[in-house]
Formats: structure tokens, C-alpha cells, sequence
């Protein structure tokens, strides 16, 4: 058999999470009862106007400024004409002539190098891709974003004695555009019924130039497009409620071969799983075409992730004549310097610089770090932890201490109350407190996290930690007498544990401990009371 | 009591000095328009009873010595693709038969809201593709002067109510001629507003780049009144513009006063509109007042003939392809004597890029319009055919059923256009001749600053005949729709009758934004006929 590889370009759909549509006033939230964020300009109704959201443009720019791509300066939309009974205008605002965004990158392949199969990564020229864009060293001129034209190549490097394999992602473009409605097939009463909710929400297209190769290259990238979305809260980016939504452009060729394949194009695609699932099974399915000897149809195709199969929506010759041109209802939009500036003052650290300043600052393992950076306010709640700590006089936690709190702890917690962890949000001064304070032995591990559920279900009962430790008196007993005449207590009434203690039952311990730190109700040190204990029982002769 | 003779101006004096009920001369024009019945076929559907309650309404309020408004108790007329909330919407079409507007047009909310009253809606030509308000679903309308005759189009209806006495002023639309056409047809005043100077919110789309609301009068003075309260920025229609048309200093009419004999009073005049602003500003909410007074000043000074035309530069178009009828051209001449004889510069001006101006209309408002009409499907409101299988048949059938000819032929014509292969040969081609039109209009008002031409070649034409020859009552815009390609407005005034008796029109052209100055020389014309 030839030997073949993959060729990939994704097309990638994001709702923006601005507070109303790209058009209108309607609010663009997600859930709501059919047709209530609805109002006659984004029902289509004859006559009205749209106008422009200028926080769109605010979170494309954004976007582009994270993707290193060209921010274009001057913006113009076009209208997509197409009848659909979910499109209220039978046409979109998109941007075609001049999309916001040009010629950006995003790197996959500079860490978690040991998750990466080097088989599929495969050596690249500029030769390979389909729409291979000489010009995207070119910066329209503006000459603020430039960029070197190393797009689509492979870089090797060696960083802590792993060969790592990096690549860049390129953007062809990013453009803005609004979201059609929803339509939903009544089977039972044979109706089909239309959710205008959706009309106008405010999309980015991005465009990748085709410039990956396996499936794994695939979610790195989008991965790597969600949390910086996510990083700049301009999306929630959940597949599974359309937020983000991915279609998969494959082709296949045999390797070496400068000629690339006919692509298809695959829809549908509801998790990150299903689309790696409908890479390998396209990947596959066009091999076998070839094999055989038959052709690839050029045809966008739909995912059935329940049977692990795909099927034709439409072919090349049925595809639309979209009649662009022009919107003549929304002016052209011309994007000061100013404007750019300000944005690109205001972008967070993202993901990648994050992990690198973490390493260096705080020197933490890499596995603690991903889980810290995968949702900024977690990112957030740990450096303010920090920080907060690092105000306090003479004390001294390693960063390393406060990570476990957060990773082990906090993310039980979050766990067991079946939260999301980008929405959290609790004070970073409560829980630097209640660190600090176990950490100084005045509190109990184990009362620690309870005190951090305490916290994270809001229920200091307007009191700050220490009080409220106090209050209830959770603070770690100093008396050393106290605790003595407990355990003299505890031995007076568990005499049959002290006898199984003696005849080796070495476990017996663990329930003496139990019980004491039972009676002293947690406040006791583990340590003194261990220590106790064993002094007494080895002293204790029957 | 005929509202024919009166301004608005006089009438809402009138009004207000309790000399006239509002109840009375509501109910005046709904008599008349119960003589006239259906003689003309001038609106698509009236509204009686509510504009009766709003009459009554208005005298209770100034029984009890309320404000209100500057438009207290007009009757108006809206042309039927002007949304009114309540009102029916059909824009001259069979699809939209049913729709009832859910909300007001900003126009119709700026007349509103100086208390006209809406006696109905007008008829057209269907979503304005025609010249003679025959294209419409709900048949033609004949003109005021000879009913064998049609009433001009595409405001066909609007420019007949007026006519008729049934109302003191129209919106019509205009978006290659529709509100100066009619008028002109029908002896009448329109002025087609500079792009962006009114907003479009509300007008139901045929050519988005070209459609505009305008009004049509008796007079110039009742027509520029009223486009001076509709004349307002629109956060709804982002290609509204923030230009007041009657403020002092948007535009030469400092530079006319101060060439005329009453130097002294313009800087007066500003002073006093600042003044007025503030106390305004306390008592109402009305900012426009200021300005409003001193257009009113400004109009009177042109009633008692104190100013002249001395030094204004006035361009003729002598390159028109349509050959000019003779009562038209004998029209023409006389104006052009009359503009000379009043101090005027006229001179003729060639201008070879007409002959593209017709074919980059019909090219972009065709494209335009495939676009816009896409909408009316039967999914959301309007018409839906009652028998098909499936989807697409739904769609095929409702679109059949709803729109008529010229419709369908414009929208097929503007998809052809916009198809792959033909965008680059026919819609880029005609962007880039509008740009050259755009350009050549640019050029003439630095040296001039106004163009005066026909509005048509003839007078109005019999019933029946254009419909015939389509591509002849297209060639029939040439006169028009250049302004609307170049977003610069107009002006169409009467000028007399023809041999048979029926009116004849001239236009001023003016620069973009500079609607008083054309408005001041078509007023002095009209005190001069």
C-alpha cells in the first residue's frame, strides 16, 4: 500500500459572549425561551436596519492581536445571499472582501512535547498547503504587527532533553459575521418550528490555512484558539452548546507528493473527541477511495458520532452562488491606530506566557501548571493567593504549597459541587489566610478544607476567615495539658485497644489517635497528639 | 374652508388660535375624500376612525391650553412602504397584503411627534419598481389632471392625495425619481432629501443605497417645513447623518444672506438661534425650534422678495440622450430666462456621463433590490402560498403568487448581476461608473451651486402605455435617478401647464447637504411664476 498523509484546514464558528447582537439590542444569551430576544430588526421584519456592535469589533480585534494576525483597518461587510427558513433575511452579513483579520499563527508543538506522536508530525514545506499565500509576510502596510514568514514550517528545538516539534498554524482570515436562527423538527406533530434566539448572534470565523496534519495537530490547535478566546472572555467556547463549532477540511496525498487531493468538507462536529474520531474515519475513508482506485468527491459531509460514520449533505455541484456584494445598510468601519492600541494594551498574559513565567518564577512541574492555566480565573485566583501571601510579614509557603491547595483541595471541592472551574470565584484573601494559617500549624489540614468549603459556599456569615475560624473554635489547642488529660481519658475507655496495641496490633494506634482527635474535636496538632500517644503506649506496660 | 389654500405654516396658526377644530378639518378631508371616491385610487388603505380620536384628542389639548406640536392637526398621507405602527405595510405588493407594521418608520415618529395626523396610506408602485403606480397589486393611480392619465410613480399615490386636497403634505420615497416624478405629474412640490439627511429606518428597502424619504407638498414652503422636522440623525440607521439642513452654518446661506440686503441680520440671527436653543431646551423637548424660527424668518425674507438670485451660478445639462418634448423645453427656456432676469449666472454645462447613468441605476438598485425583496418568503409574515410539498416549493410558489412582474423581472435582473462570473462584468463595472458620476456632480458644484433640469421629458403618460415598454419607462429615469446615484438632493417645483393642461415640473439639483440653498431659489421661483 502507498503510503499516505493528511492534509487539514479548519474553518472554526465562535459566538461571542457580548451582552446583545451583532445588529441589534436583543440580548445574545444562550437559553432562553424560544423567540423572547427577538425584536423586528433580527426577525427580518421589512424595513429596519442593522447596527453595528462596536464591542465585535473590539473582541475580532482582540483575537486578532492573540493570533498574530493583520488587523485590517479598514472594515467593510458583504451580504451572503441564501434562502434558509433559520436565515430571517434570506441573507448574512458576513465580511468577505475585507475580513478583519489576516494572515495570523497560532504555535502548537512548544510543550507537552511527550503527548505528541513525532510520527504525524511531519516535516513541512512551504510547498504543501493548498492555498499557498506567498504574501503573508505582508502586513497591509501598517507596520505594526509584523510578522516572519516561517508559517507552515517545522522547528526543532531541545529543551529539557526533549526533542520538541514546533509548528505554526496559520490564519488565512478571520471575519465577523451573524448567527442564524434554529430550526426545530417537531416529529410528532410534523412541524417544522423556528427559534429566532440565535438571529444575530454575534460569530468569528476563523480560517486556518491547511497546515495540519493528524488529528492530534487539530486539537492542539483548537485547544490552544479556545483557551486564548477563553483568556480573553470573548466566548465560552463550548462545542456541545454551538459556541464553538469546527468543520473539518481534509484531503489526503501520498506522501512526498506536491500534488494535494480533493477535500472534503465534515459538519457536525460536537466534541473534540467526535472530530478526532471524523478525522482518523475521513483519513481512512478517502485511503480506501484511492486504493480502490475511485476518486474523492469534493462535498461537504455530515458526522454521525453515535455510529462512527459519515455521510454526503452535498456535493460541488449543488453548492450555492452566494452573491456577495457589498452591505449597503452598514458604512464601512475604519479602525484607528488609537483604537488597536488600546485593545492590544489591555490583552491578558496568555496561556503560553503564563506557563513560561510560572516555570520561571515560581518553578513549578509542569503537570501543576497546565492544570493551574487551563482556565484564567483559576490562573488568576492562584497568582492573587500568592501574592496575597507574599504581603504578609515573615511567612514563607512555597508556591508549589499553594498549587496543591488549589489543584487538590479546591478542585475536590469544585468537583464535589459539580462546578465549573472557569466559574468560579472566591476571595483570594479568605483562602490566603486560611493557607497561611495551616501552614503555621494553628489550624488542622483537615479543618482547613473544611473552612475552604465554608468559604467557597459563602457562609462566613459576613466575618473574615480568622474570626470565623475562631468563633467557631477551630484553632489548634496549645494546652498541652488539655490534651494529655484527653488521651488519659481516651486510654481509660479503649483499655481492649492498648491490650491489641501490645500484642502487635500495631493499628490500634491509628484508633486511639482517631478518638482523641474525636474528643478534641479536630483542634488538636496530628503531630502532638502521635507523639503523645506513642509515648504513652510505650511507657505503658500491662 | 380648503386646506388647498392655506400653508401649514398658516393652518397650525391657525390651529392654535382656536380658529379652526382639528375635529372640523379631519373631517373636511375624509368628505372630500368620499366625493372623490375612488376616482384616482390614491391609498392602499385609510384610517379614519383613529385619525377622528387623534383630531378630537388634539382640541382637547388645546382647550385646555397644552403644547403642541408644530405639525398640530395636519393631515398627512404615508406613502405604503413607510412602516406605521398599526397600520398595514404593503408596499404595493400582493406578498405583504396582510403585514401590519409593529413599529413606526423614524419619520413617521418625527411627525408624530409634532402631532400630524395620519389620514392613510398611499399607493405605489410595487416596493417602488415603476414609474406610474401601475406596477401596484392593488391597481393604478390615475393623475389629479386627467384620470386617462397615470398619476407618476413610484409615489403615485402620495403625489395624488395631495393633489386631491386629502391631505397637506406626503412622504413619498424616491429612489431614481419616485417623489419628484409624481410631483411634477401631478403640478406638485418633492424634494428628494440628500442620502443620509432623513432616516431610513422604517422605509421598506428597494435599492438601500439610493431609497430616501421625502416630502410632497402644495407649495416649497410646506414641503421644506416639513423635510426640516424629519431631517434628524438616527441611531437606527447607521447611514443617517448628523447634519442639520437648516441650521445657519451647514451651508452658503451665510455667504447668501450676507450677499443680499440684509447683511446685518445674520449674525442676529445666530445669536437668536442660540437663545432660543436654551429656552427651548427648559420648556420642551423639542431642540429643533432654534432653527425652526429661523428658517421662518429666513422664509419670510424670501416672500417679501428681499432676496435675490444676484451672483448664483446655475448649470443647465445640455447632453441629455431622452429628447426633450416641446412644452418641456419651452418650460426649461422660460426658467432659464426667469433665473438670468433674477440676477442669476445660468450656463450650460456638458456632462457625457449621463449616458451611463440609467444603466448603473438599474444595475446596482436591481442588485440591491434581489437582495433586499429575498426576505419575503413565507416562512415569517406576509403572504404563504396555501398549496406545496415541500420547502423549496413553498418558496417558489409564495414569491410566485406574491410579487408581480416588474418585480420579478428586477430581481432576476439584479441576481443575474451579482451570479459568479457576471458580478465582475455588470456590478463592479457599475460601481465604478457611479463613483465617475459621483465625481463629475463633485466637480460641477465647485463652480456652481445648483443644477436645474427637466424631472421628465413629457408630461404625464396615458394609462397603459409604459407598461408595455418596460426598457422605455427605464430610459424615462434618465433625468431623475442621476441624483440618487450621486446621494445629492433635489428639488422639483411646477412651472406651468402643457398645451393640453397638464403640469409640468423642472428640478434643482443641489450639493450633497445643501437643501436650502435649492430650496431658496425654488422658492423664489415659485413667487415669481
Amino acid at each position: 500500500m502507498r503510503k499516505y498523509e493528511m492534509v487539514i484546514g479548519l474553518e472554526v464558528h465562535v459566538e461571542l459572549a457580548t451582552k446583545t447582537k451583532i445588529f441589534c439590542s436583543c440580548k445574545s444569551q444562550f437559553g432562553s425561551k424560544v423567540n423572547t430576544n427577538v425584536c423586528p430588526v433580527c426577525m427580518g421584519m421589512p424595513g429596519t436596519l442593522p447596527v453595528l456592535n462596536k464591542k465585535v469589533v473590539e473582541y475580532a480585534i482582540a483575537l486578532g492581536l492573540a493570533t498574530n494576525c493583520t488587523i485590517n483597518r479598514m472594515n467593510k461587510f458583504d451580504r451572503k445571499n441564501y434562502f434558509y427558513p433559520d436565515n430571517p433575511q434570506n441573507y448574512q452579513i458576513s465580511q468577505l472582501y475585507e475580513p478583519i483579520c489576516k494572515d495570523g499563527f497560532i504555535t502548537i508543538g512548544n510543550r507537552n512535547s511527550e503527548d505528541f506522536n513525532d510520527e504525524n508530525s511531519i516535516e513541512y514545506n512551504e510547498n504543501n498547503c493548498v492555498h499557498n499565500d506567498k504574501n503573508n509576510s505582508d502586513c497591509n502596510g501598517t507596520g505594526i504587527f509584523k510578522e516572519e514568514n516561517v508559517h507552515n514550517k517545522t522547528k526543532h528545538t531541545i529543551d529539557n532533553d526533549n526533542i520538541r516539534t514546533i509548528k505554526r498554524i496559520g490564519i488565512h482570515e478571520m471575519h465577523m459575521e451573524e448567527d442564524a436562527g434554529k430550526i426545530i423538527h417537531d416529529e410528532e406533530r410534523g412541524l417544522s418550528l423556528i427559534d429566532y434566539n440565535r438571529a444575530g448572534v454575534p460569530l468569528i470565523e476563523i480560517v486556518t490555512k491547511p497546515h495540519m496534519s493528524c488529528a492530534e495537530e487539530v486539537l492542539e490547535f483548537l485547544d490552544k484558539l479556545r483557551l486564548i478566546i477563553k483568556y480573553l472572555k470573548i466566548s465560552d467556547c463550548k462545542l456541545n452548546e454551538g459556541s464553538m463549532r469546527v468543520d473539518v477540511n481534509l484531503s489526503v496525498k501520498e506522501v512526498g507528493s506536491e500534488e494535494l487531493g480533493v477535500r472534503t468538507e465534515m459538519k457536525n462536529l460536537n466534541s473534540f473527541k467526535a472530530i478526532s474520531r471524523a478525522i482518523d474515519h475521513e483519513y481512512a475513508r478517502q485511503i480506501q477511495l484511492l486504493e480502490e482506485g475511485k476518486m474523492v468527491i469534493q462535498e461537504t459531509r455530515r458526522w454521525d458520532d453515535n455510529k462512527n460514520c459519515s455521510y454526503s449533505m452535498r456535493s460541488k455541484e449543488d453548492v450555492n452562488d452566494y452573491r456577495y456584494f457589498p452591505e449597503p445598510d452598514v458604512p464601512g468601519i475604519y479602525i484607528d491606530k488609537q483604537w488597536i492600541e488600546e485593545i492590544a494594551r489591555k490583552q491578558p498574559e496568555f496561556r503560553d506566557e503564563k506557563r513560561a513565567r510560572y516555570k520561571k518564577e515560581y518553578a513549578l512541574p509542569d503537570y501543576d501548571i497546565d492544570v493551574l492555566t487551563e482556565e484564567k480565573n483559576i490562573a488568576d485566583l492562584f497568582e492573587a493567593i500568592l501574592n496575597k501571601i507574599n504581603e504578609l510579614p515573615g511567612t514563607n509557603i512555597a508556591p508549589k504549597k499553594v498549587s496543591n491547595w488549589i489543584m487538590v483541595d479546591m478542585f475536590k471541592i469544585i468537583n464535589d459541587r459539580g462546578l465549573a472551574a472557569e466559574h468560579i470565584s472566591v476571595n483570594p484573601e479568605d483562602v490566603s489566610t486560611l493557607i497561611t494559617l495551616v501552614e503555621d500549624k494553628k489550624l488542622t489540614k483537615a479543618n482547613g478544607i473544611e473552612v475552604l468549603e465554608v468559604i467557597f459556599d459563602n457562609k462566613l456569615l459576613d466575618m473574615d476567615v480568622e474570626t470565623y475560624i475562631k468563633e467557631k473554635g477551630l484553632m489548634m489547642v496549645d494546652n498541652d495539658d488539655e490534651l494529655l488529660a484527653v488521651i488519659e481519658e481516651v486510654f481509660a475507655n479503649n483499655l481492649k485497644s492498648i491490650e491489641d496495641y501490645h500484642n502487635g496490633k500495631t493499628k490500634a494506634m491509628g484508633y486511639l489517635v482517631g478518638q482523641t482527635m474525636k474528643a478534641m474535636k479536630g483542634k488538636a496538632s496530628p503531630d502532638k497528639v502521635n507523639l503523645f500517644i506513642r509515648q504513652k503506649l510505650e511507657g505503658y506496660s500491662c | 374652508m380648503n386646506i388647498k389654500d392655506m400653508t401649514i405654516i398658516e393652518l397650525v396658526k391657525k390651529i392654535k388660535n382656536r380658529e379652526y377644530r382639528v375635529y372640523d378639518i379631519i373631517s373636511e378631508v375624509f368628505n372630500t375624500i368620499e366625493a372623490n371616491e375612488s376616482k384616482y385610487n390614491q391609498y392602499i388603505s385609510l384610517y379614519k376612525k383613529e385619525a377622528m380620536e387623534k383630531a378630537r384628542l388634539l382640541d382637547k389639548k388645546i382647550e385646555n391650553n397644552e403644547k403642541v406640536g408644530r405639525l398640530v392637526g395636519i393631515p398627512i398621507s404615508i406613502k405604503d412602504n413607510i412602516c406605521v405602527k398599526g397600520m398595514k405595510c404593503t408596499c404595493g405588493s400582493r406578498i405583504l397584503e396582510n403585514f401590519v407594521a409593529p413599529y413606526n418608520a423614524d419619520a413617521v415618529d418625527a411627525l408624530l411627534q409634532e402631532d400630524a395626523i395620519i389620514i392613510g396610506k398611499t399607493n405605489m408602485d410595487e416596493f417602488g419598481m415603476g414609474s406610474t403606480t401601475e406596477t401596484s397589486a392593488y391597481g393604478e393611480t390615475r393623475n389629479f389632471y386627467d384620470t386617462d392619465r397615470v398619476a407618476g410613480g413610484s409615489s403615485g399615490g402620495s403625489a395624488v392625495s395631495v393633489a386631491a386636497g386629502e391631505c397637506m403634505v406626503s412622504l413619498g420615497t424616491d429612489t431614481g425619481g419616485s417623489i419628484r416624478q409624481p410631483a411634477a405629474y401631478n403640478g406638485l412640490v418633492g424634494i428628494k432629501p440628500t442620502y443620509g439627511a432623513v432616516s431610513r429606518y422604517g422605509l421598506v428597502a428597494y435599492a438601500s443605497s439610493f431609497d430616501v424619504i421625502g416630502p410632497i407638498a402644495n407649495n416649497v414652503i410646506d414641503a421644506a417645513y416639513v423635510l426640516e422636522i424629519i431631517n434628524r440623525h438616527d441611531k437606527k440607521d447607521s447611514t443617517s447623518r448628523e447634519v442639520k439642513l437648516f441650521k445657519d452654518s451647514n451651508n452658503q446661506y451665510n455667504q447668501y444672506n450676507n450677499s443680499s440686503n440684509n447683511s446685518n441680520n445674520s449674525s442676529n440671527n445666530s445669536s437668536n438661534n442660540s437663545n432660543n436653543n436654551n429656552n427651548n431646551n427648559n420648556n420642551n423637548n423639542n431642540n429643533n425650534n432654534g432653527n425652526n424660527e429661523i428658517w421662518l424668518e429666513h422664509i419670510e425674507n424670501i416672500s417679501d422678495n428681499n432676496i435675490s438670485l444676484k451672483g448664483k451660478k446655475i448649470a443647465i445639462i445640455d447632453t441629455y440622450i431622452e429628447p426633450l418634448s416641446d412644452d418641456v423645453k419651452r418650460k426649461m427656456d422660460m426658467m432659464c430666462n426667469k433665473l438670468t432676469e433674477l440676477g442669476a449666472i445660468v450656463e450650460n454645462i456638458s456632462m457625457d456621463i449621463i449616458k451611463y447613468v440609467v444603466p448603473t441605476y438599474y444595475t446596482l438598485a436591481c442588485a440591491e433590490a434581489s437582495s433586499n425583496l429575498s426576505r419575503y418568503d413565507g416562512v415569517k409574515y406576509g403572504h404563504r402560498a396555501s398549496k406545496y410539498r415541500d420547502l423549496n416549493e413553498m418558496y417558489k410558489q409564495t414569491r410566485t403568487e406574491g410579487f408581480g412582474t416588474e418585480v420579478k423581472r428586477r430581481i432576476m435582473l439584479g441576481n443575474y448581476v451579482l451570479s459568479k462570473g457576471y458580478y465582475e462584468e455588470y456590478y463592479l463595472k457599475a460601481l465604478k461608473s457611479k463613483t465617475a458620476i459621483v465625481n463629475k456632480f463633485k466637480n460641477v458644484f465647485e463652480t456652481y451651486d445648483a443644477i436645474l433640469s427637466p424631472v421628465t421629458a413629457n408630461v404625464a403618460p396615458k394609462v397603459g402605455e409604459s407598461l408595455e415598454k418596460p426598457l422605455r419607462m427605464y430610459i424615462s429615469d434618465v433625468y431623475t435617478t442621476a441624483v440618487n446615484i450621486a446621494g445629492l438632493p433635489a428639488i422639483a417645483f411646477p412651472v406651468g401647464k402643457s398645451k393640453e393642461g397638464m403640469p409640468i415640473g423642472l428640478q434643482l439639483i443641489g450639493n450633497h447637504f445643501c437643501e436650502k440653498e435649492i430650496i431658496d431659489i425654488a422658492c423664489i421661483c415659485e413667487q415669481n411664476m
